[in-house]
């Protein structure tokens, strides 16, 4: 998300930002993990001559026993575990990245203006946070699928309604900080207007902060996926997410774990990638560091 | 600053009455009625339970009611659980959801700054990356998994706390604030580092270094108020959310927090019980909020000069 | 009701407290602790309508029938009761010295009282039905659409102390199956006059005639029963306390069972119900109840219209396979309707039952390619249903034969309860995952929801059904009423306006030290029966 957001500043930067970010080794082999994993569930269901969805009444929960074609064995539909886990990563990935880079644009751009505009503009802003904050999730969630039927637009707009809410909130706490800085007054006075110095100072100063979280950004979208088809909308049975495949892994934790420990080990891996390129990012962008 | 509180409470009351009444007219739309059954109640029966419950009036008049119900601190009767009204089911509950809350937030926040701290003064050393993959952890394991592995561990394997339920004293407390701590654990450490990174570099930072004031009392007293303000910025909506109960830690410990009560109501379309409890979170919500900028206002001279 | 006050106060001292105050009243071997499922609704007699509050009021009330361990009826608060030869009267006769828990004599009024308040409008309780529907009380319905108030005209009397009359329009042998706590709990009015319906949730004011008395109540956490002194079984009562814990999470719930805290859980994960059966089949209970689920098909669906292919989807489901493969759950598989529930009556002889399932399936085909849909026009519908896993399964696993047998492409739509419920009303759905709970364990209830004049909301008009359903309820006796209820249900099954699909079972796990429980159909398991050894 990063790229989007930062204001183009010339390729001398960009470049100097890129080598500084590739002499972080550990975040350079994140990247490469996350590449691996994502293109592992793009790409590796085709290997394999079933889908997901296939049930094989045959072969019920078999184990994982690393054998062609059911390597980490069936779910108790007969289903192919590590297609399904790999099909559902297409999903989870889509959705995580996509709904955290949503709600965090949102977020930064609204908290940014409110903290530069301030006075009365910020207050109106904020107190629209607070009465969405407020306002019963549930309910909103069961309008949102009477209105677009429970599928992934649904979804969709669920995930992303509530989550732009918090980075708004704290991105506007730093912008207001900033937008009493010398330099920022510096460019007020030199004419710049308010979009631009949102943009090309209030953002890019907060990036930091707004990397780190949008990371945390998406596991919370993969997750909160789960709770909401428990409401009846989203990625449903027999289409599989990591969100319902850990929690069906979860309700059969005691008598079979490699149901929760494929899925939910591979979100692990991707979080504390994301944690790393995160932090690499937040490295290369700093601003004070140039 | 009074004047700054006084303004901030007037507009907070201002966008809680907003919130209830969006809340209250938006709510109904949502298909099904507080009574609708599996099995169809006679025509008679159905009239009449309405009327108790005056479902069959305009709804601009039962909110007319509500309104009233709430200057007389009354918010009506539960239409889910028939035995008691919405005072006695938040009175029952909130005791529950707040003392959970409350540890959690305190736990959350003094591991979090501790952790994010120990990074940022650290950075990229061994420390920084385990204060940051505890974090992490804390974020990527979902409360529905970890809840249910704690269980298994500690009650069922080791047989220390009970797994469930509220007759254990304070060891029925452990594990649901710990549960609960811990995603905010990682957004709170994670927050504080970059935030404290940050800080570290500024001006004002290297100035009183430069002027030879001692490393110590630079980051107590500069450094790391600065370096707070988004997590406080954080902490306002997060503290709310927290003390007001979460469902999964009720349902997964079985606490009797008015968390649960808040989903079990929309989703029995209980009306009232919704209300009540969107009227608590959202007092409790915007107080909050108040707080925060109130505090930020204090540390950040900046902010202060502004208003 | 706390005093607004005092509300404040109480709060902040029950935010510190809340945890100290819940200590367990009674060492852990005195109590039976319980798991209830979701909270109950109210714990009025007279007014609650679920089966959370059903464990808890069992305990604490006791009709003039109770049920044995089996779900057998056998006597309660009266000793014998007997029939009129024209099976409209039944006349009750009360045990002697029967005492309420405060020590009050327990008179043959408190019941009449009890169907009085029940049928009352200002009661608004929603149960009244089983007074002037399932079975018809002379004057019920007049009271209960409030067209009179005169309780003199009611079908129930007490011509003494320990003689209740209860007096139908038509003949009810399943009355005795009405007679329990469920029903007809009690009244006591003088608690009731001065508290209202509030003493029936406070532990200092509530009155009660069975086994046990409340003794504490915590919202969604728990109710505590003590022995009551005054029961007239009381020394055959074993169990001090009883605690019936809410239990909203079944993975908990079973967790919590693991570690000691609960003796009887109110039911078992479905991924865990093989395990636990293979590992511990003493403690695993799973036995029929009288929660039945079917199929419905939208008769008013373009393609549903055609009962050929109403019969094909309804023939090419494999119910053993979706049940004991696929759901897992413990459910009893079934063709017929109303047929298992009780095991006197046979129901109507089908042709579907005595093929085999590859039969079914060809018939199936044949009868789709029939109705004009094949591999180049396949059937297109949706199940709806709620978004509960057991639901889920059943419906993805249906979904799948249909897919399998016929190829026809069916789309299962998940929804949240009450949303689901709206759309039945709605008729936007053209298979909808039904079900029915039955007032007692017998086909009459089943039978009697699908009357076209009950109104039901399936749009189904059948004349000879409705003359049918007449015929057998004229009958006084079981037999021949059993007799002509199949021959009703003969006609039902012939329209294929649902396809049955099975009996929903009761799921329990029991600590092998609690003896005295039973398969009861109807969901009784009275703590009074149970000893912990």
């Amino acid at each position: 998300m990063s790229v989007d957001l930062a204001p183009s500043r010339g390729s001398s930067t960009f470049q100097l930002q890129l080598r500084r970010f590739r002499q972080n080794r550990l975040a350079m082999a994140s990247v490469v993990v996350l590449a691996l994993i994502v293109a592992l569930c793009f790409l590796g269901p085709y290997a394999f001559p079933f889908t997901g969805e296939d049930a094989d009444f045959d072969f019920i929960s078999a184990p994982a026993e690393f054998q062609w074609p059911h390597l980490f064995g069936t779910d108790d539909f007969g289903r192919d575990l590590l297609v399904r886990v790999l099909e559902g990563g297409q999903v989870s990935l889509t959705i995580g990245f996509l709904g955290a880079l949503v709600a965090g644009v949102i977020g930064v751009l609204y908290g940014a203006v409110a903290g530069y505009v301030g006075g009365r503009t910020d207050g109106l802003m904020m107190r629209l946070v607070e009465i969405l904050y407020g306002f019963p999730y549930v309910i909103l969630v069961i309008l949102l699928s009477l209105l677009f039927g429970g599928g992934t637009v649904a979804l969709f707009a669920a995930i992303v309604f509530t989550l732009w809410l918090t980075p708004a909130v704290i991105v506007r706490a730093q912008a207001q900080s900033l937008a009493q800085r010398e330099f920022v007054q510096a460019a007020r006075a030199g004419g710049m207007t308010g979009p631009a110095i949102v943009l090309q100072h209030i953002v890019p100063n907060c990036m930091s902060t707004v990397l780190v979280y949008g990371s945390l950004l998406v596991p919370e979208v993969i997750l909160s996926e789960s709770f909401l088809s428990f409401l009846g909308i989203g990625i449903k049975e027999p289409q599989a997410s990591w969100g319902n495949l850990i929690q069906a892994g979860t309700a059969a934790m005691d008598s079979d774990l490699r149901l929760l420990l494929l899925p939910g080990g591979l979100l692990a891996v991707v979080l504390l990638c994301l944690n790393f390129i995160a932090d690499g990012l937040r490295d290369a962008f700093d601003p004070n560091d140039r | 600053m009074l004047r700054f509180i006084g303004k901030r409470l007037w507009q907070g009351g201002l966008t809680l009455a907003a919130l209830v009444t969006l809340t209250f007219f938006v709510m109904r739309l949502a298909p099904g009625g507080p009574f609708s059954r599996n099995r169809k109640i006679s025509p008679e029966v159905q009239a009449n339970i309405e009327a108790a419950f005056h479902l069959d009036e305009p709804v601009w008049q039962q909110f007319g009611r509500f309104v009233w119900g709430i200057m007389r601190l009354d918010l009506g009767p539960s239409t889910r659980h028939r035995d008691y009204s919405v005072n006695d089911l938040i009175a029952s509950g909130l005791p529950y959801s707040l003392t959970i809350g409350f540890w959690a937030v305190v736990i959350a926040s003094l591991v979090g700054v501790a952790l994010g701290l120990a990074g940022a003064l650290r950075r990229n050393s061994a420390t920084d990356y385990v204060a940051g993959t505890v974090g992490v952890v804390g974020i990527a394991i979902p409360i529905f998994v970890i809840g249910p592995l704690m269980q298994a561990i500690f009650s069922l394997r080791l047989e220390w706390l009970p797994v469930g339920g509220i007759n254990d004293g304070w060891r029925s407390l452990v594990l649901p604030v710990i549960v609960l701590a811990l995603p905010n654990i990682a957004y709170i450490s994670r927050l504080t580092r970059t935030s404290m990174i940050e800080t570290l570099r500024e001006n004002y930072v290297r100035t009183a270094r430069a002027k030879g004031i001692g490393w110590r009392r630079t980051l107590w007293r500069h450094t790391l108020t600065g370096a707070l303000l988004p997590v406080i910025a954080y902490l306002g909506p997060a503290t709310a959310a927290i003390i007001t109960g979460s469902i999964l830690i009720e349902t997964i410990f079985a606490v009797p927090g008015i968390g649960r009560h808040f989903v079990d109501a929309a989703l029995n379309r209980d009306y009232p019980l919704v209300m009540g409890i969107t009227l608590l979170y959202g007092g409790i919500l915007i107080l909050f909020n108040i707080g925060t900028d109130v505090i930020r206002a204090i540390l950040d001279p900046r902010i202060r000069n502004e208003r | 009701m706390i005093g607004k006050a005092g509300r404040v106060t109480r709060w902040l001292a029950g935010a510190a407290m809340a945890f100290a105050l819940a200590t367990a009243p009674a060492l852990a071997d005195d109590t039976l602790d319980r798991g209830v499922g979701s909270e109950w609704s109210s714990l009025d007699p007279q007014v609650n309508f679920d089966g959370s509050a059903g464990f808890i009021l069992a305990d604490a009330y006791e009709g003039l029938v109770t049920f044995a361990p089996d779900g057998k009826i056998i006597p309660g608060a009266a000793e014998s009761w007997e029939a009129s030869a024209d099976g409209k009267t039944y006349t009750f006769r009360l045990r002697e010295g029967l005492k309420w828990s405060n020590g009050d004599p327990l008179v043959a009024q408190d019941f009449v009282n009890c169907v009085l308040r029940t049928l009352n409008p200002d009661t608004i309780s929603e149960k009244g039905y089983y007074f002037y529907s399932t079975i018809k009380i002379k004057g019920a319905e007049a009271l209960a659409n409030g067209e009179t108030k005169d309780p003199s005209g009611l079908g129930v009397t007490a011509p003494d102390d320990r003689t209740v009359v209860i007096e139908m329009e038509t003949p009810a042998p399943h009355i005795l199956d009405l007679m329990g706590y469920f029903q007809m709990a009690p009244l006591h009015s003088p608690s009731f006059d001065a508290g209202g319906a509030a003493v029936f949730i406070d532990p200092a004011k509530v009155v009660s005639n069975g086994a046990y008395v409340i003794k504490e109540v915590v919202p969604q956490s728990h109710v505590l029963l003590e022995r009551n002194p005054n029961y007239w079984d009381a020394a055959n009562v074993k169990i001090p306390f009883v605690k019936h814990h809410v239990t909203e999470d079944v993975s908990t719930e079973l967790k919590r069972y693991q570690a000691g805290e609960i003796d009887i859980t109110y039911d078992i994960p479905l991924a865990e119900v093989e395990r636990l059966t293979a590992e511990t089949p003493d403690e695993v209970w799973i036995f029929p109840s009288t929660y039945l689920i079917y199929y419905s098909f939208n008769l008013s669906h373009p393609d549903l219209q055609n009962i050929d292919l109403r019969r094909a989807l309804t023939l090419a489901l494999d119910r053993d396979v979706l049940e004991n493969k696929i759901v897992k759950g413990g459910a009893t598989p079934k063709l017929n309707y109303a047929g298992g529930f009780d095991p006197d009556y046979k129901g109507p002889d089908i042709a579907e039952a005595s093929m085999t399932q590859a039969e079914r399936e060809a018939l199936a085909k044949e009868l789709y390619a029939k109705a004009g849909y094949g591999p180049d026009n396949p059937l297109k519908l949706t199940i709806s249903t709620t978004v509960a896993e057991i639901n889920m399964r059943r419906a993805q696993g249906a979904a799948l034969m249909w897919k399998k047998v016929l190829g026809a492409e069916v789309e299962v739509n998940g929804m949240e309860r009450k949303a689901w419920l709206d759309l039945f009303y709605t008729d936007d759905w053209s298979i909808f995952a039904d079900n029915l709970i039955g007032d007692f364990a017998g086909p009459e209830t089943f039978l009697a929801y699908m009357r076209p004049s009950a109104d039901a909301g399936y749009g189904w008009e059948s004349p000879g059904y409705e003359a049918a359903m007449n015929e057998a309820a004229a009958f006084p006796d079981k037999a021949g009423r059993y007799a002509g209820l199949a021959k009703a249900e003969a006609l039902l099954l012939a329209d294929y306006i649902f396809s049955p699909m099975s009996i929903e079972p009761n799921r329990h796990l029991v600590k092998p030290n609690v003896k005295g429980f039973g398969p009861s159909a109807a969901g009784y398991h009275n703590s009074q029966w149970m000893t912990l050894e």
